[in-house]
């Protein structure tokens, strides 16, 4: 038998052509070096105009790809360069076809490959089209943010206010910006008001602005960080990003408990694509971390010496960011079921980016989940299991036990990079018994946060509540978006 | 020798296998980067198909390993045929005391024992023999969704430099790089890994105009006007009712045979009622199309909506991936706070669909 390897075979399929490597530039490892480089390129230079080649088209794209959250490897970069060449170019179809066949491998994200592809392959005409829509949008903005600098004054001083909040002020309706404009104008003239009461009134037009913030925001936002910097790419980040039908579907703004037995297997296909989606994106957060990474020659060469040296395959230098774990005990009393199945399936959905994930459900006292979720059982037939093995699904609420059968049973399950996730409602007997107890295991996690369900204009005046919030980041969370938001904002974070 | 895309999809025509635009560009990319072609899609769809007809169409070998759960090296690389061996042992021995002494310890029976570890007592399975073959073999990965991850990480290994080592024989490299289909029902997902190496493709369930062209390359002798009526039907079927299996190509190339044997010439409710039992497969889905029967009749709704679809070939889109709904579990809704099995409505609504592009001029 022949030990050595002889690719150019003699059967009909042409043998990948290995590339000159000779002296001669190769044009592949250039697009390489390109590709490498492109990334800080376009980031750096800011759009600067540069050359129109199919290199520097398909580097660019890529980028749009993996702000999209579909991750490409330069392996895969090169070949779909390959591809392209060997298909003819000016046909657009198979164009199309040639790069989604070596860049997707998912069919999840085939929708958001052909809409990146429709709005990025577009003569040069419509690409400075978009570019002044764009520039035009921003200058929008910035007067938009000037003018509400404008209308919040106290006794002709602007008020400290951040973007975000100006932003909000923007986007409010001609009544409620009255209102606002009302309420300062009249402190201002106030009899005996002087500049010392300036930073009260501002506490006062920042709380109300931020009420109306959390509300506004349930709606998804395209985030600074999900944006390259390049203004051509990003126009076409935030269209796809804001219309990717899901986002749109009121589903996703119904307090999940509302939601009628009917539109379970809807919302299950929703969380199912919310999650991988948010999944690539902190996977892409962990493995890029803020900075942009560096091609390590030296790795980079090691590996690659086995194709004769081209780099084929190239080595990042990575700043080492652990993964968090998630320990989650969710409510299953009688109102919190349905909630907790959501945010279990939820949270399981992210099972690619988070670490062993560690569940127990609880009402009078506390039982450990974890199990059922190993299999690769569909998740439906896992939560029946589940429900029907339980001997406290749908009881009433005590936190006090349940938290003390955990640390009897399962304290060692804490650690300093444990996300320690409770999700209730807060009620339950003995609040401030349960609260001290949960100081205590907060001492041994990295992070406790909760997911309240009942909303925001409900806190006040609980003891629950308070008791909770002072030992734990709690966050608002009856809705799918909620969910989400909270969830990459929270993972986000810690992946930074 | 050189091929184009238009040769490759003559090749597939020939051989009666539709394609569209996709599919072929695809295939061809696949083969010309030297990479394996990962196919997924709904059970049917002609995903096994395509490695046949490559095989066909270059007239070369089909290796083929099917995937199951508990697949391992052994089954799917090389074995020793102990049996041989020992047989071998066995008449070493008996001669070795025929020669009583004589040469005894010397290297005859050392030797011997050496070669116990051949070539001569290898038995081959699949992904040894594609490696070992002589002309480039097409090697079919079949429903890889199903084997394990320790498994799917060994295939990646050797589908990344076709090299495995036999410790006995030393490294084994193959003398040309084999075309490689996988397919997938996407039970499991698979590695990231295991995706990259591949160029990806996803078949989706045909389009009433394709499976019409399928039917009749198929079973030509059904004539164009029951073909199409069978796939219109069939289309309906699979999505306008909420049934949980959805008919594949096979089922419906079935359908077509048994309507050519019942000497049918046109397609009527009654004839759909009685055959049905070739179309769908469960009970359940077939106390559902009953129901249809029964109920608004399923041919007359067809005609309809051919008829709003102003007679192109058009059909209820197929919704990507709309979930059949999982097997049926011993909770009741109220009690079931959670995501619940079941079938959901599909997308209606009908949509012409694109004739086939016109082919292109051939180039080099
Ligand atoms: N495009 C097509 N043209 C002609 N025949 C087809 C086509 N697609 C499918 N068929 C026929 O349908 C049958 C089923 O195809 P095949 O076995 O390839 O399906 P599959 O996708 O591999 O299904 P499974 O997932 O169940 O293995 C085959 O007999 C094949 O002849
Ligand atoms: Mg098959």
């Amino acid at each position: 038998m022949s030990q050595d390897r002889e690719r150019e075979g003699s059967g009909p399929p042409a043998p990948r052509d290995t590339g000159a490597a000779g002296d001669a530039p190769d044009p592949r490892q250039r697009f390489l070096q390109d590709y490498a480089e492109g990334v800080v390129d376009v980031q750096e230079r800011g759009g600067a105009k540069v050359p129109d080649f199919l290199e520097n088209n398909l580097v660019k794209f890529i980028q749009v790809l993996r702000h999209l959250g579909i991750r490409v490897s330069s392996a895969e970069a090169l070949e779909a360069l390959q591809a392209a060449e060997l298909v003819d170019i000016m046909n657009r179809r198979e164009v199309k076809t040639a790069m989604r066949a070596t860049l997707v491998k998912d069919l999840d994200e085939l929708p958001i490959f052909d809409r990146a592809f429709d709005l990025f392959f577009v003569p040069e005409e419509k690409k400075t089209e978009r570019i002044e829509v764009r520039t035009h949008k921003k200058a929008a903005r910035a007067q938009q943010l000037r003018q509400a600098e404008d209308d919040l004054k106290f006794q002709g001083d602007k008020l400290t206010l951040s973007d975000e909040q100006k932003a909000t002020y923007a986007r409010l309706g001609d009544g409620q910006k009255q209102k606002l404009k009302d309420f300062l104008a009249q402190s201002s003239g106030g009899h005996k008001v002087d500049k010392s009461f300036q930073p009260m009134i501002e506490n006062i037009v920042r709380g109300h602005l931020e009420r109306w913030r959390r509300q506004m925001e349930a709606e998804f936002q395209v985030d600074e960080e999900d944006l390259t910097g390049d203004e051509e790419l990003d126009e076409i980040i935030e269209q796809i990003l804001a219309g990717t039908g899901e986002e749109n579907d009121p589903i996703l703004y119904e307090d999940m408990r509302n939601i009628p037995d009917k539109d379970i297997p809807k919302v299950t296909l929703i969380i199912k694509r919310l999650t991988r989606r948010l999944a690539t994106r902190i996977s892409r957060r962990y493995r890029m971390t803020r900075k942009r990474q560096r091609v390590d020659i030296r790795r980079t060469i090691r590996s690659n010496i086995r194709y004769g040296g081209a780099p084929f395959d190239l080595k990042y230098k990575s700043r080492r960011v652990q993964k968090p774990k998630i320990l989650l005990i969710c409510d299953v009393s009688g109102s919190m079921a349905r909630y907790a199945s959501f945010v279990l399936q939820f949270i399981y959905g992210l099972s690619s980016v988070v670490r062993g994930i560690e569940s127990f459900i609880f009402s009078e006292n506390l039982e450990r989940v974890t199990p059922y979720f190993d299999t690769k059982r569909p998740f439906e037939e896992t939560m029946a299991e589940v429900i029907n093995h339980s001997v406290v699904w749908g009881k009433g609420t005590d936190l006090v036990t349940s938290l003390q059968t955990f640390r009897r049973h399962y304290k060692q399950l804490l650690s300093s990079d444990t996300i320690l996730i409770i999700v209730s409602d807060t009620k339950t007997l003995a609040a401030n018994e349960a609260a001290s107890i949960l100081a205590s295991m907060r001492r041994r996690a990295r992070d406790v946060i909760w997911l309240n369900t009942l909303p925001h204009n409900e806190w006040a005046g609980l003891s629950s509540v308070e008791a909770f919030r002072k030992n734990s980041e709690m966050f608002e969370c009856y809705t799918l978006a909620h969910l989400e938001r909270i969830m990459r904002r929270q993972m986000a974070r810690r992946a930074s | 020798m050189e091929y184009t895309i238009d040769w490759l999809r003559r090749a597939f025509e020939e051989d009666g296998y539709i394609s569209d635009e996709d599919i072929i560009v695809t295939v061809y990319l696949a083969l010309r980067l030297g990479k394996p072609l990962l196919i997924e899609g709904a059970p049917g769809v002609g995903k096994t198909e395509i490695a046949k007809v490559l095989s066909r169409i270059f007239h070369t070998e089909l290796i083929r390993l099917q995937a199951y759960e508990g697949l391992d090296e052994n089954k799917a690389l090389y074995e020793w045929n102990y049996q041989k061996q020992l047989l071998y042992i066995q008449s070493v021995r008996e001669a070795g005391q025929g020669q009583a002494g004589a040469k005894a310890g010397q290297g005859h029976g050392h030797g011997a024992l050496g070669d116990l570890f051949s070539e001569e007592y290898l038995l081959e399975r699949p992904l040894l023999k594609a490696i070992r073959a002589e002309t480039t073999p097409v090697l079919l990965i079949d429903e890889v969704d199903k084997c394990d991850e320790e498994f799917e990480a060994f295939l990646f290994e050797v589908l990344s430099d076709f090299t495995v080592s036999v410790p006995e024989l030393g490294t084994i490299a193959a003398r040309q790089i084999p075309m490689v289909v996988l397919t997938s029902n996407s039970e499991r997902e698979l590695s990231d890994g295991l995706k990259r190496r591949c160029v990806y493709l996803h078949i989706d369930f045909p389009s009433v105009e394709k499976e019409i062209r399928i039917i009749n390359a198929k079973v030509p002798e059904i004539g164009p006007k029951l073909s199409e009526e069978i796939a219109r039907a069939v289309n309906y079927i699979r999505f306008g009712l909420e049934v949980k299996k959805r008919p594949s190509i096979a089922e419906t190339l079935d359908w077509a045979r048994a309507l050519l044997a019942l000497d049918a010439d046109r397609l009527n409710d009654s004839l759909i009622g009685k055959t049905a039992n070739l179309l769908l497969k469960n009970k359940e889905d077939l106390d559902v199309l009953e129901a249809e029967l029964e109920d608004r009749g399923i041919m007359g709704r067809v005609e309809e909506l051919a008829k709003a679809a102003g007679g192109l070939p058009a059909g209820l889109k197929p919704g990507t991936t709309v979930a059949g709904g999982g097997p049926a579990t011993h909770v009741t809704a109220a009690q079931m706070a959670g995501p619940q099995p079941g079938a959901q409505k599909p997308k209606r609504g009908a949509s012409p669909t694109v004739p086939s592009p016109p082919r292109r001029g051939d180039r080099r």
